[in-house]
């Protein structure tokens, strides 16, 4: 006998009503708005790119220089995600920042910043559960194995990256594969920079164009970084009540198999949805049921890390000009970091039961008291970040 | 001999009890499976909760505050002790 796919709603009543979606239409709209939302995304990440080539010029080194020191990065990239509650926005900016001149070292470390400050968002989640007794706990396991998996990876990669650059090696060499040698054209990318460039230009030129340069500016990398975050959580909005089907579906073909199957719809759901957080946010309450154990929902969530990266890499393509292979460089970067990171970490046993160990042990200390919860947000969020500052800078990092 | 027919006896229970354990296992993960397809199922109740985050941080701060309130009640008692 076989698990069959079609069951009765007979099931545990959800406690809130599904909202009605102020983008209810035909399906056909709602994807030409996903579309008509990409290309708002690829033009705001060439505002970022171009305004802060416009006010910082050939100083972008000096600006960000404060976040040269790599834990300065690390802290950059996990505030200002755990604020914005969204990776994409924060990574899709990052190759923004790196396409007007920031540099791809100091980027590295906000990129694995963005994935531990992405976490909060299923942690909040979890919350749901808080007076439901095992239920919270599970669910909060669920929620903070996410966490520990990014804090380890980061625990790992960051001081190799430190020592060694590797990952700026890999992901150069990757990127001078996929375009091309000296070329700096994202030779395949060419029919995307046309459309892009022309409300760019008429931004710079005619809007700004009374404005002093570093005015102009400021203005196109401010209204860039805006317009990403309003664009993310629209495409957000629409892709989850567009591919909750499909989300559905693979989720049930992934029913019964092994952690290959799991991180690979991990993997899939997220690229659909272009969150990582809907995707960890989803298992929550699945894990919080109980009908899913912990080490059955882990591969889910490190899916979710690698599916996350087609947001920096759909940025990239918006990039034009000398930085364009940079910015591809970053958005691989992304992608080679949370793919080896699943790879070593999920792939050496002892390693893979870290993070299981670590979210169960706090998970049964927020039975005894919900302070333990409020003390790991902020500590893993904000306090730690500032310590970590804080003694790298006494240590001259 | 005795000890012989004994010992073929208990391997033949022994076999057979396994059969039973393994067969119960597969039920047990049919049953499972059929659950965490019925959760699957409801997958858009879980978007819906996921919606209303602000609101779960609201439900939380009441807790939050009991328990500070009874940890600072209980530090001053232990005080007063």
């Amino acid at each position: 006998m076989t698990a069959t796919t079609t069951h009765s709603t007979q099931s545990a009543t959800p406690e809130k009503r599904i909202p009605q979606t102020s983008t209810a239409g035909p399906g056909w709209i709602k994807w030409a708005q996903v579309a008509g939302l990409i290309y708002l995304l690829l033009v705001a990440v060439s505002l970022i790119g171009s305004g802060f080539k416009i006010s910082a010029g050939d100083q972008a080194k000096e600006l960000f220089a404060f976040a040269s020191n790599p834990v300065a990065g690390l802290v950059i990239g996990t505030v200002a995600t755990a604020l914005i509650q969204s990776s994409s926005t924060v990574t899709s900016i990052i190759v923004g920042l790196v396409a007007g001149g920031l540099p791809v070292s100091i980027a590295i470390p906000m990129v694995m910043g963005a994935n531990i400050g992405t976490t909060i968002t299923n942690t909040i989640v979890s919350l749901g559960h808080v007076r439901r007794g095992d239920e919270f706990r599970r669910a909060f396991a669920a929620a903070t194995v996410h966490d520990f998996f990014n804090l380890l990876s980061v625990a790992i990669f960051l001081p190799l990256e430190i020592m060694f650059g590797f990952l700026e090696k890999m992901g150069a060499s990757l990127a001078g594969l996929l375009v091309g040698g000296d070329a700096m054209d994202v030779g395949g990318f060419n029919f995307i920079k046309p459309i892009v460039k022309p409300p760019v230009k008429f931004l710079e030129n005619s809007v700004l164009g009374g404005l002093p340069d570093m005015a102009t500016g400021v203005v196109m990398a401010l209204l860039g970084i805006l317009t990403i975050f309003v664009v993310i959580t629209l495409i957000g909005k629409l892709l989850k009540s567009l591919m909750v089907g499909k989300a559905k579906d693979i989720l049930h073909s992934a029913v019964g198999r092994g952690p290959i199957s799991g991180i690979t719809s991990g993997t899939v759901i997220t690229v659909l949805v272009q969150s990582s957080s809907t995707t960890t946010s989803l298992i929550v309450p699945l894990a919080g049921s109980g009908v899913f154990s912990l080490r059955q929902i882990y591969p889910f969530t490190l899916g979710a890390n690698i599916g996350t990266c087609i947001t920096a890499l759909l940025a990239a393509t918006a990039v034009a000009g000398p930085n364009a292979i940079f910015a591809l460089q970053i958005a691989l970067i992304h992608l080679i970091y949370n793919f080896l990171g699943v790879v070593f970490i999920y792939g050496i046993p002892f390693l893979r039961e870290i993070p299981l160990w670590a979210a169960n042990k706090l998970a049964e200390a927020t039975m005894k008291s919900k302070l333990y919860v409020v003390g790991y947000v902020l500590i893993v969020f904000f306090i730690a970040p500032l310590i970590l500052i804080g003694g790298s800078n006494f240590l001259g990092i | 001999m005795e000890t012989n027919t004994k010992k073929q006896e208990l391997e033949l229970h022994i076999a057979e009890l396994e059969r039973s354990i393994a067969e119960l296992k597969v039920q047990l993960r049919q049953l499972e499976e059929s659950d965490q397809h019925q959760a699957i199922d409801n997958l858009e109740a879980y978007l819906a909760t996921m919606e209303n985050r602000w609101d779960t941080l609201k439900d939380f701060w009441p807790i939050v505050q009991n328990e500070l309130r009874d940890m600072f009640v209980k530090m001053k008692g232990d005080k007063t002790e």
